[in-house]
């Protein structure tokens, strides 16, 4: 961007307790070009997520035999506009009981960090733009871990400060998920970094190009990290800290108007992000097909490779979205088990796999891939079999066998 | 995991075939031929003049004590009745259709109409008059007591609506 | 009579990491309902919390009361009509089926006889009603275990059913149809294809719905286990209908004192081992199974003739007592009619609603549970709060 100079003054600038990686983005100053960047970038996040909004309202509709919003605009696509001008209208309370400063603050601080996650993600190139990438620094994949888990203290703010148990509830349930689920999806994230030998996103897309998408090289890492991610959010069936049959709506009771806006921004932001993250990271970028560079159909990647990535990005969006609406919700117990008794382990055999590929190549790490999963077919079957599913006996037609009222004692 | 994955293809199918949702103010949902909407008064074409007598039998039978009504002489000599109704009022707020009125009435009076969208701003709109009531029953004949007639009802939901 | 063993003898919750630890708790009191999306209603439950378990719950009734029995006692023309009216209303689910009970007291009151054809077709919306009510379950108990979707799919099932109803009985769920001594009027002439439309369409979606959670290992996770009632305590407790059968009591009024014609159809009465909240929605599944026979069978059988008895126009009963008991879709659902001999209208009505008596097994089920749990727990009861507060 600018001189090593100028880069080295910021560097001076800046307080020495300040980790490295959080320095990175501020080498080099703000430039012009990058404030446009940065206003591009929030407009897209802006309008994505009220895409994705009338995405999801559609696929939940199709996918419980209704239609969904079809009203404002063509198939309803317009809906998200209209309810965010609702938003905006709405009276913004606050309720007696909350804290003043902290309570309007929250919404902020659950939605800056994950906008200034999308920093760092490659989103590829496009003809006659280049690469768009905002800030392609080295310690990318650290950055990205380390300022989403931010979300969980404006959330803990959030559910505090509202003054509600209920939403206290719900933070006490945030805080428990982000610090168990922050830890499978680092260790998945090791295998995704050895694999490219570089914390670089774009390092890591462009190494995906050359030995393969890490989806496949790195299945068990790719599923840890989906989950994970999927769980982070809080997106069903890990929605705990929402549980709105629950405890209607966690630490999110006592907002409303556009704050409560802001969280559902963060939330839709999140899908965004974390699908945009895995399919950087896993689904091999902005390529078109997985060995295209190989085959020589690599330039049509290098011209529209933008669109390539949008589009992964979105299937992945559709399945996160898709699962909310199928499956019912874990307990707080089963979601801790989930995390600490299979993600994590999961995690540890994709590393160790990982570290077998790199040292010993390619064979040996198919076998362990193999043998591991043979491993959890077994484990999966023995434990339906210790739970075979209907326990239901039926009653045949015998009227003797029936108690009367009066066996029972009964009045009659 | 079967499960789960049971799941996905159960709402994949779902996903594939017709919603089952009718665009109600868009699309009026067929009404069956016994449909029982408000309550309304009958109106004797051949004399020009309500039915109705003024008994009071409707008002004593409602389980509700929405019906309100005052009778006055009759003294049109059209027909044989010795009182016709002055006012009639039915609170279609507390209404429950349940169609006893229609169900005691001696005199063929009443006739449960197809009249059913009520949303209103004010509760005090909902209290229908005789006028109302006359107006939402035209067209309307009495069918309690009366033989089923032979023919295809209207109403049968389309079968390909689900599944 | 030995006295009922108190919660407390049941159920000895293990020890927390927090006694373990001798670390100081401090207990939370949470007020959930009544407007909380899943108490069924205006149900409170104020629910004494220690982190996520659930140390005591105190249930709150009586938001919807509205007098149904004393209602029924009232008016002085027509009075063993209007007291369906509010009957129909109390459990606005199984309306029909409470119908049948009414109608079954006020004719042993007044020893009216019915027809066979209005029995048959009592048996067959009877058991229609049970379907659409066990249907509702089916959608509240996926939402109350989050998941979404098996609402809207019970719901176009209940459409159908509904669209019946209102071609029967001119409403779509209060349709008022029985009368002492048969029925308003005959179905109409296309009621036995329309039937079988329905019941074929059934059997469908109830292999929809079992695809959906039925198997799910999140769903069972979070059933399997929970809110186990022994067949004593169930007894103790007088719990009836899928929550006592689940104890595995096959006890159902309609196979151990069969009233209309049930003795007449075949079908099987599901039981369950454990009792707990899964076995009770496989049991409401099976049971939608069941009636599906049961329609058939009375199908095939429907004879022609009248649909009204000899009942008198103006019902004036003999004075006397009556009481009636079927097998509601909750349980067992009991009728108590009085006459005085003169007025037109019941001395005495009360309901023996099985959703309040099976929602006493509430602090059994979820004392010891997380909250998560207590929700599902509840849901599994399958409460209707008109019936409990009437």
């Amino acid at each position: 961007m600018t001189n090593n100079a100028a880069s080295e003054l910021t560097l001076q600038a800046v307080p020495s307790w300040m980790p490295a990686f959080l320095v990175a983005p501020m080498i080099g100053g703000l430039s012009l070009a990058d404030l446009i960047a940065l206003v591009v970038l929030l407009l897209f996040v802006l309008n994505f997520v009220m895409i994705e909004i009338w995405m999801e309202r559609k696929v939940a509709g199709h996918v419980q035999l209704r239609r969904g919003p079809l009203h404002v605009g063509p198939h309803g696509s317009l809906q998200s506009p209209a309810d965010v001008l609702k938003l905006l209208t709405k009276e913004d309370l606050t309720p007696v009981a909350a804290d003043p400063i902290v309570f309007p603050m929250a919404p902020y601080l659950v939605f800056v960090p994950v906008f200034l996650t999308f920093l760092v993600i490659p989103w590829g190139p496009l003809v006659l733009f280049g690469n768009f990438v905002i800030r392609p620094f080295d310690l990318g994949l650290v950055y990205m871990v380390a300022i989403p888990a931010m979300q969980g203290i404006g959330l803990v703010m959030a559910g505090w400060s509202s003054g509600n148990k209920y939403s206290l509830l719900g933070s006490a349930r945030v805080v428990a998920q982000l610090i168990s689920y922050e830890l499978p999806m680092v260790i998945a994230l090791l295998g995704v970094a050895m694999m490219a030998e570089s914390l670089n996103l774009t390092t890591i897309v462009e190494s995906q190009m050359k030995q393969g998408w890490n989806v496949f090289l790195q299945p068990i890492g790719f599923l840890v990290f989906f989950l994970a991610t999927m769980s982070e959010m809080s997106r069903a069936p890990f929605d705990i800290a929402v549980a709105e049959s629950e405890i209607v709506g966690g630490p999110f009771v006592e907002y409303s108007g556009m704050r409560w806006g802001m969280f559902y921004l963060a939330e839709f932001a999140a899908v965004c992000l974390n699908s945009a993250l895995s399919t950087a990271l896993f689904l091999g970028g902005w390529e078109l097909f997985p060995g295209s560079h190989a085959l020589g159909l690599g330039w049509i990647s290098d011209q529209f490779g933008l669109l390539f990535f949008m589009g992964k990005m979105i299937v992945l969006v559709v399945i996160i979205q898709w699962a909310r609406f199928v499956l019912p919700r874990l307990r707080i117990d089963q979601l801790m088990d989930f995390a600490w008794k299979f993600l994590l382990p999961a995690g540890f055999v994709n590393f160790i796999l990982t570290a077998i590929l790199q040292v010993f190549g390619f064979v040996p790490f198919a076998i362990g891939i193999g043998l591991t999963l043979a491993l959890a077919a077994v484990l999966l079957a023995t434990y339906q079999a210790r739970r075979s599913p209907s326990t239901v006996a039926l009653i045949r037609t015998a009227p003797e066998a029936v108690p009367t009222s009066q066996g029972l004692g009964l009045p009659v | 995991m079967r499960g789960v994955l049971g799941g996905f293809l159960q709402t994949l199918k779902s996903f594939l075939t017709k919603p089952v949702t009718r665009l109600y103010p868009y699309e009026k949902p067929p009404l069956e031929a016994r449909f029982m909407g408000a309550p309304s008064l009958l109106w004797d074409d051949a004399v020009d003049e309500v039915v109705c007598v003024a008994c009071n039998i409707c008002a004593r039978s409602c389980p509700d004590d929405c019906i309100t009504l005052t009778g006055d002489k009759y003294t049109a000599g059209k027909t044989n009745k010795k009182n016709i109704i002055k006012d009639y009022f039915i609170d279609l707020g507390r209404c429950s259709y349940c169609g006893i009125c229609v169900e005691v009435c001696p005199f063929d009076a009443n006739e449960m109409s197809p009249h059913f969208e009520l949303s209103t701003y004010d509760r005090m709109t909902l209290i229908y008059d005789k006028d109302q009531l006359i107006e939402i029953g035209r067209g309307v004949t009495r069918r309690t007591g009366k033989p089923e007639p032979v023919g295809p009802l209207p109403g049968i939901l389309d079968p390909s609506t689900y599944r | 009579m030995a006295i009922a063993p108190s919660i407390d003898m049941l159920r000895e919750p293990a020890p927390s990491v927090a006694e373990e630890r001798n670390l100081e708790t401090v207990e939370m009191t949470i007020n959930m309902g009544p407007q909380h999306p899943s108490t069924h209603g205006v149900f409170r439950m104020v629910l004494t919390l220690e982190g996520e378990r659930v140390k005591n719950v105190q249930s709150h009734i009586g938001y919807l009361h509205r007098g149904a029995e004393k209602l029924g006692e009232s008016g002085d023309l027509e009075g063993y009509r209007k007291a369906m009216i509010t009957l129909d209303r109390t459990d606005y689910l199984s309306s029909l089926l409470n119908e049948h009970a009414y109608v079954m007291a006020v004719e042993k009151l007044a020893g009216i006889s019915v027809p066979e054809r209005a029995e048959y077709i009592r048996v067959i919306l009877g058991e229609i009603t049970r379907i659409n009510s066990h249907c509702m379950f089916y959608g509240a108990f996926g939402a109350d275990s989050g998941a979404t979707t098996p609402f809207m799919y019970a719901f176009a099932l209940r459409e159908e059913i509904q669209q019946l109803f209102e071609a029967v009985g001119g409403a779509r769920m209060f349709p008022n149809y029985y009368r002492a001594g048969g029925l308003r009027e005959d179905v109409p002439h296309d009621f036995v294809r329309r039937v079988q439309t329905i019941i074929d369409r059934a059997l469908y979606a109830f292999d929809d719905f079992d695809n959906l959670i039925t198997t799910n290992e999140i769903f069972l996770s979070r059933t399997r286990g929970l809110g186990i009632i022994d067949q004593t305590r169930a007894l103790d407790l007088g719990v009836s209908g899928p929550l006592l059968r689940a104890t595995g009591l096959p006890y159902d009024v309609r196979r151990s004192e069969p009233y209309s014609i049930y003795d007449r159809f075949a079908f099987d009465v599901p039981v369950g081992t454990t009792g707990d909240c899964y076995e009770r929605y496989l049991i409401r599944q099976e049971e939608m199974r069941q009636s599906v026979r049961i329609i058939d069978q009375a199908l095939k059988d429907l004879p022609g003739g009248p649909t009204m008895g000899n009942a008198p126009k103006a019902l004036r009963p003999p004075k006397g007592e009556a009481y009636v008991r079927i097998e509601n879709s909750r349980g067992d659902f009991g009728v108590y009619l009085v006459s005085d001999g003169k007025s037109s209208a019941p001395y005495r009505v009360k309901y023996r609603s099985p959703c309040f008596v099976n929602l006493q097994s509430l602090n059994d089920m979820v004392i010891g549970t997380y909250i998560a749990d207590a929700v599902v727990a509840l849901g599994s009861i399958d409460i209707v709060l008109g019936e409990v507060d009437r």
